[in-house]
């Protein structure tokens, strides 16, 4: 979406895309801070949860503690303007601290640690 | 005009829905006593029915979640015990869209969390306005 919003820049389509993203009644943005981000995703994020603050709602999520933010987006002033808003009025539910993922990997390696048990006769 | 001319008529004032079940609607009329404000009621409220569903599905492909099909039913809570299951069962209410409040999912796993949020993201579909889920 970051991504996205920069290159809308550069074309000129930023205020139509922008627009989309503050006007939706619901905005998830999801698996932030899963990959490296442009320069302005502080910025950006920072309007569109201003834009959205008690207009609309946001759905956030996010693998990494509220303590990383501000290094990850580089603007830590941004980062704590944009979690006032966002805890103001926010849930915060915390995920974890397993992941599903390994669960769904752990089930076939305990099927096979079952298997291969030897049989007592 | 005949029930083919019917059906092509309607279509072409797109009223699929009705189209789609005049027939059966003519049959069931003669089968079973109905006067004609009971038939046309039923049309009426077989095309609403098929609209609302049709703007359903397109909210929900516009949304782009991951795995539409799988809901909280199925989710397993107790593989992470201390996640807070009465607050995702909140959020899955849809109520904090209406309020306009903001929710905020940490952690690693992004399965639960992307379960979750689709959950109201479902329901935000059959609201007036569209959901958006970007990445």
């Amino acid at each position: 979406m970051l991504d996205e919003l920069a290159e809308t820049t550069i074309d000129g389509t930023r205020k139509e895309h922008m627009d989309l993203l503050v006007s939706v009644p619901l905005l998830i943005i999801d698996d932030l801070g899963m990959r490296k981000l442009p320069m302005t995703s502080a910025e950006d994020l920072l309007e569109i949860v201003m834009r959205r603050y008690e207009r609309a709602s946001t759905l956030l999520t996010f693998n990494r503690p509220v303590e990383d933010w501000g290094k990850l987006l580089g603007d830590s002033a941004a980062v704590t303007a944009m979690l006032d808003r966002l805890l103001h009025h926010g849930h915060v539910l915390k995920c974890g601290p397993r992941s599903w993922r390994t669960k769904t990997e752990m089930l076939p390696q305990a099927r096979d640690g079952l298997r291969a048990w030897p049989v007592l006769h | 005009m005949n029930l083919i001319e019917l059906d092509r008529a309607l279509r072409q004032l797109r009223l699929g829905g009705m189209a789609a079940v005049i027939e059966t609607r003519l049959h069931q009329a003669q089968a079973e006593p109905m006067t004609p404000i009971d038939l046309i009621s039923c049309l009426v409220s077989d095309e609403l029915t098929r609209r609302s569903q049709r703007l359903l599905q397109r909210r929900q492909k516009q949304a782009q979640f991951r795995d539409p099909q799988k809901s909280l039913d199925s989710f397993d809570f107790t593989f992470n015990k201390k996640m807070n299951r009465s607050l995702v069962f909140d959020l899955a209410t849809g109520a904090f869209i209406a309020k306009h409040e903001d929710a905020l999912f940490l952690g690693p796993s992004s399965r639960a969390s992307h379960r979750t949020c689709c959950h109201p993201a479902r329901l935000s579909c059959v609201v007036p306005g569209d959901s958006h889920l970007a990445r």
